[in-house]
């Protein structure tokens, strides 16, 4: 603490209005507490402004440009479909600001303060609040330290103009002629397919031998036949060495089969992970323990080495996904108010909004290949009315489930509104139920969720549609 | 490359134990097999093995403390990895180099966890609903103990809530069909005792908390009867006497408990019932084929009761080496999680130390429970003449449900007939 400088007393304090911060203060909220949230940036965190959300709009605006100029097997024919990519930034931007605003309408509406500027700790229970212009200090019973993370940058794929981050994508002036993409991932997928569907020629470069690295191969095998066949080209097993930029283009050198190789575009996004936002926080001063890559090491309520102290989301281990650390929000939010709990989950759904959009909860493939006790059961799209009528069936359901007790353990799905589909399938791995219990349960015809009935009933060997 | 060695699971739904000592500390290289370290769970003391030649990196779990399965117990070193599993992450933060692959180091999916490891995890885990899983965690409760009453195995909230009331579940202490006749009794939850001053408090240790939990669950689920009876056994003490020496050559000590055991087989071949165990989920009695006699056996850090395998199949010599080996690895600490499994009936001998009459408690899900007393002087009628004989005093309680007081009066006499003549014991033993 500065001298002369007095701290304003707070119950709880969480540290980043993101989607685990905000969901975390209100909680705090609802259950008593008095609770500030501080945000250095914009309320809503990577997720609503750079992440989650703008992608999603982006990735639909290019699926409705793709559906208008091919439609015409089901006889619509469109003049000439044009692109005012300045519009949709505009209407992008309205969708994030609706978002942020009714954010911190629900925060103020909890009774969360809101403070502006960047946490720095001082000492166990006492942090401060720097803005441009002041300071001010803050004491706290309890903090959640929730700043996320932000992305890797590689030395010499160094950030300017041309070579961009997931957020400079996101926020281009322009559709680019061309864009070459370092890191097939979900991020990097999801945009490259955003801008393909948009007009620019892609180029996806993977490190690993096939994009999506951590989803089940045949998922990632149906989205790169997709990609080709949309004319975006895939290279995988290849090293990225360095690029340089001008004024207009970037060229980036790369290493495939020991030769080496360079690709000249428009920009070149590096997509290849995110780092934990742990480094200027002042966390040795408040006793809080970070492991070597940077992640803060919790206990199962997302206690620290502090034991006033949690941290969610991003910075700790597991994947980073928005309502993973929504999730752990609430839980820590429950143990600082008195609540014996633990975070406790049997399946975390993670989703590419890919074309097709693939989904995974519970256990993979992968996993349990080879595996006796356990049974795998693959349900084709093209079996689905709704998927025909939707003209989308490449695309299929699997579930995993015991040999024993036929217990639903993993689902993969790939196909239209796979990201809304596997919400079924988790709930039904949380819950512990069995493929019986979801062949019983009636569902709407006709719709694609009845292929969840139908993976169910043909892990019962009584499969009514193939 | 660093292996990470985590307690195993070392017997049936032990989930902790307790660190007794290393054999081995940091700097030490070790080859596959050799003994790491002493965990001493619920009744047994183990010696773990090390899975892995290498060198010791770091004890992570010192001794004297308590550890669950799962818990990395020491760091090795080593270029040998057992199969199936992983080295331990020594991967570098994500200053991703120019040289490394075009890759994205960690996005959005979980790091993949070593199958193995992970899929036992998914089919070890009780089933329940999130909410019933919060509901224990909220009441202490450890699901892997709740018996489930759902399909699949599937644990409700009623299921948990009955382990907090009763210690156990529905399923293994059904309502009889009787139960309009039957009192309810209500159960309260343990309270915790007041703090108060001049007392002192310690934890319990696994042992004691064992114990308490598996003598709650025979006095929840067993209704008792105990018969008291004596038999003179003059001719035994004599016969014993004559083959204490014989033994002694042979290096085996003899005592009556050896046959006490044969007698309590040759009973049981006639009285099956007392050798047998009650599902009352499938409402169906289980004869078991085997007479295994556990033998009660006292030490300063409890209770253990090894037990005799087959004893209808061994002769008195050997039982008698069985139970004094046993007895010296109870006291050195030493016996096995598999030398006390497999119990079927118990014998429990406090006669030793002077003890008389008393009320032993079943050894649940066995059925009977033969209780020793000492073997004392005594003025008896013998052909109509007051003489001193020797009075042994046997106590042998009987779950009820299963074994009406005739038949175990039944089993009783059977039983003082052949302790009253050991000769019987060659004959039908």
């Amino acid at each position: 603490m500065v001298v002369g400088d007095f701290p304003i007393e707070l119950d709880t304090v969480v540290i980043g209005a993101g989607p685990g911060g905000y969901v975390a203060a209100i909680r705090a909220a609802q259950m008593g507490q008095k609770v500030a949230v501080i945000e250095k940036g914009n309320v809503g965190g990577v997720c609503l402004n750079v992440g989650c959300i703008p992608s999603k709009a982006l990735i639909h605006a290019g699926e409705v440009l793709e559906s208008a100029t091919h439609s015409e097997f089901m006889g619509i024919q469109t003049e000439k479909a044009t692109v005012d990519f300045a519009k949709t930034q505009e209407w992008k931007a309205s969708v994030v600001n609706k978002l942020t605003s009714g954010v911190r309408y629900l925060l103020k509406k909890n009774g969360v303060e809101i403070i502006e500027g960047e946490a720095i700790f001082v000492d166990d229970n006492h942090l401060r609040v720097m803005t441009e212009e002041s300071g001010q200090s803050y004491s706290f019973e309890h903090a959640i330290i929730a700043t996320g993370s932000t992305p890797v940058e590689i030395p010499s794929l160094a950030y300017g103009t041309r070579i961009i981050d997931s957020t400079g994508a996101l926020n281009l002036p322009e559709i680019p002629k061309s864009l070459v993409i370092v890191g097939g991932g979900v991020i990097g997928c999801e945009l490259g397919t955003a801008y393909a569907h948009l007009g620019s020629e892609v180029t996806i470069l993977e490190g690993a031998d096939r994009i999506l690295p951590p989803f089940d191969a045949d998922l990632s095998k149906l989205v790169t036949k997709e990609m080709e066949k949309q004319g975006m080209k895939i290279e995988t097993s290849v090293m990225a060495k360095s690029a340089t930029e001008t004024e207009t283009e970037a060229t980036l050198v790369y290493e495939k089969d020991g030769a080496e190789h360079t690709l000249t575009a428009n920009y070149i996004l590096v997509a290849v992970g995110r780092k934990p936002n742990t480094k200027e926080l002042g966390l040795e001063m408040a006793s809080v323990e970070v492991d070597e890559r940077g992640f803060i090491q919790v206990d199962e309520c997302g206690r620290t080495t502090n034991e006033s102290i949690f941290a969610i989301g991003d910075i700790v281990a597991g994947p980073q996904l928005a309502h993973k650390a929504s999730y752990e929000g609430k839980v820590a939010a429950e143990v600082i108010s008195g609540k014996d709990v633990t975070v406790d989950y049997r399946a975390i759904p993670a989703v590419a909004f890919t074309s097709p959009e693939v989904a995974t909860t519970g256990v993979t493939l992968s996993e349990i290949e080879g595996d006796d006790r356990f049974v795998v059961s693959t349900f084709p799209l093209a079996s689905n009315g709704r998927a025909l009528s939707l003209n989308a069936t490449d695309g299929f359901i699997r579930f995993i489930s015991t040999k024993e007790n036929e217990i639903l353990v993993g689902c993969q799905i790939a196909g239209p509104s796979a990201s809304d589909l596997i919400a079924e399938a988790t709930l039904a791995i949380e819950a512990g139920m069995n493929v019986e219990d979801i062949a019983l349960t009636i569902h709407p015809h006709p719709s694609l969720s009845e292929t969840l009935m139908d993976t169910a009933e043909l892990a019962q060997g009584m499969p009514i549609h193939i | 490359m660093d292996y990470i060695f985590k307690l195993p699971d070392i017997g049936e739904g032990i989930a902790e134990g307790e660190i007794l000592q290393w054999f081995v500390k940091e700097g030490d290289t070790v080859t596959e097999d050799d003994v790491l370290l002493e965990v001493q769970n619920d009744k047994s003391v183990e010696e773990i093995y090390a899975p892995v030649e290498g060198t010791i990196r770091s004890i992570k779990t010192e001794a004297g403390t308590l550890a669950s399965v799962g818990d990395p117990l020491v760091v090795i070193e080593t270029d040998h990895l057992p199969h199936g599993e992983e080295a331990t992450e020594e991967a570098s933060t994500e200053e991703a180099s120019a040289n490394e692959p075009a890759g994205e180091a960690k996005e959005e999916l979980a790091p993949q966890v070593p199958a193995s490891k992970k899929t036992d995890d998914i089919l070890n885990q009780p089933l329940a609903f999130p909410s019933v899983r919060r509901f224990a965690k909220e009441n202490g409760v450890d699901l892997h103990l709740v018996t489930p009453t759902g399909k699949h195995n599937h644990i409700l909230q009623s299921d948990v809530e009955n382990f907090l009331e009763n210690g156990s579940s529905t399923a293994e202490a059904p309502v009889t069909k009787e139960t309009a006749s039957t009192p309810v009794v209500e159960k309260a939850a343990p309270v915790a005792i007041a703090k108060g001053e001049d007392e002192t408090r310690e934890k319990m240790t696994p042992m004691r908390k064992a114990i308490a939990q598996s003598m709650k669950q025979s006095a929840d689920n067993i209704p008792a009867v105990t018969l008291f009876d004596e038999v003179e056994v003059s001719a035994l003490w004599e016969h014993r006497k004559v083959y204490k020496e014989y033994a002694a050559e042979q290096d085996v000590k003899l005592s009556f408990l050896p046959y006490i055991a044969k007698a309590l087989a040759i009973v049981v071949e006639k009285y099956p019932e007392l050798n047998a165990s009650l599902d009352m989920v499938n409402e169906e009695v289980v004869y078991h084929h085997t007479c295994n006699v556990g033998i009660a056996t006292n030490t300063d850090q409890g209770l253990y009761v090894p037990v005799l395998k087959d004893v209808k199949r061994k002769g008195l010599l050997a039982l008698a080496k069985e139970i004094s080996n046993n007895t010296s690895d109870a006291l050195a600490g030493s016996l096995s999680a598999e030398a006390m499994r497999g119990g079927t009936i118990t014998i429990t001998n406090i006669g030793s130390i002077g003890g008389g009459f008393f009320t032993p408690i079943i050894r649940y899900p066995e059925v009977a429970i033969l209780g020793i007393g000492k073997i004392k002087e005594a003025p008896i009628v013998k052909d109509g003449e007051i003489v001193v004989g020797k009075q042994l005093a046997l106590s042998l309680s009987f779950d009820h449900r299963l074994i009406d007081g005739a038949l175990a009066q039944n089993a009783m006499n059977e039983l003082k007939r052949l302790l009253a003549d050991p000769q019987l014991l060659l004959l039908e033993g």
